[in-house]
């Protein structure tokens, strides 16, 4: 019944298609840096927030609280984890520690990024402006 | 008198159209609510399975791409209202908007015996457009290292949910006898 609506573009070539955004994907997932960062930048609303250079000498936490959104990070010696989030999804808690892929809070606008060379043009080691808990 | 008629009709079944849209937001929620329950074995910010979207494929297919539209939001605003996750309503939104987008301009192209190709393609879209937004809203870039695995999800849950979509037209039009458009 539906063989003589299968005209038009054939179905190899929608395959192909379809094939090559996954080889892209994939392709992605594999050509990309992967190796450990020495630097962690904690951004809010595109605001660099704090920037922390590993290894740290001791861990401590990091509280974040606007408009009734509260994050509670924690810098340990080596990466950084989100330790608590007030947001529904809990995406970033799960995310667990790391110094490779950023850690993103959607709702709260939070992310935790990872580079090998400082971004912050203020105070050298970057420390935290007024934050720390 | 045949005026009066034909206006009658009219709006019979412009009531019809709308109580068959407000069913179809209904069976898209409680999908969406069970879908929400279904945690996913890695944590990607913004990942969804994305199931809901077998009724707006669905309702694209055997109504039109306005009612799909009028479905899709409306899912998408009850949704985010239930789940509470009226912060990220913003993301679906776009999402959904580009979504739609693309469905509306490929749909001419490709039968309903094509969905399982429609499904991926829009799902795509979806993720790439919540990207972008969610990227210019923080204003970073780094969101991008979830694309490759956003991208891969969303090929799949697309497909699936397509493949699932064109079979229950199949079955629809094989049940009324009666051949698609």
């Amino acid at each position: 019944m539906t063989e003589e609506k299968q005209d038009g573009i054939p179905t190899v070539v929608l395959v192909a298609l379809l094939a090559v955004v996954f080889v892209f994907a994939l392709g992605m997932l594999l050509l990309r840096d992967d190796s450990e960062k020495t630097h962690g930048q904690i951004h809010q609303s595109g605001d660099l927030i704090a920037e922390i250079t590993f290894p740290v000498a001791e861990p401590y936490t990091i509280e974040l609280e606007s408009q009734g959104r509260v994050n509670t990070i924690l810098v340990n010696v080596g990466d950084i984890l989100m330790e608590e989030a007030n947001c529904p999804d809990q995406v970033c808690v799960l995310q667990g520690a790391s110094n490779v892929s950023p850690i993103i809070c959607l709702p709260h606008e939070i992310i935790i990024s990872f580079s090998t060379e400082h971004q912050w043009t203020g105070s050298e080691g970057g420390d935290l402006d007024g934050v720390a808990g | 008198m045949a005026l009066q008629d034909k206006h009658q009709g009219k709006s019979r079944d412009s009531l019809r159209n709308l109580t068959r849209c407000s069913l179809f937001t209904a069976i898209a929620l409680t999908i969406f609510m069970i879908e929400s329950r279904i945690p996913l074995p890695i944590p990607i910010p913004g990942a969804k399975l994305g199931l809901a979207n077998c009724v707006t494929l669905y309702v694209g297919y055997t109504m039109d791409i306005s009612s799909a539209g009028k479905v899709l939001f409306s899912r998408i605003l009850l949704a985010s209202l239930f789940a509470g996750q009226l912060l990220t309503l913003l993301y679906s939104a776009t999402g959904g908007l580009c979504c739609l987008l693309v469905f509306a301009l490929v749909k001419p192209f490709f039968s309903h015996g094509r969905l399982w190709f429609v499904s991926p393609l829009c799902a795509v879209a979806h993720c790439m457009g919540q990207l972008c937004v969610a990227s210019y809203v923080m204003g970073t870039k780094e969101i991008f290292y979830f694309a490759p695995y956003l991208l891969l999800l969303s090929l799949s849950s697309g497909l699936f949910v397509g493949i699932a979509t064109q079979k229950l037209l199949e079955r629809q039009y094989l049940w009324q006898k009666k051949t698609p458009d």
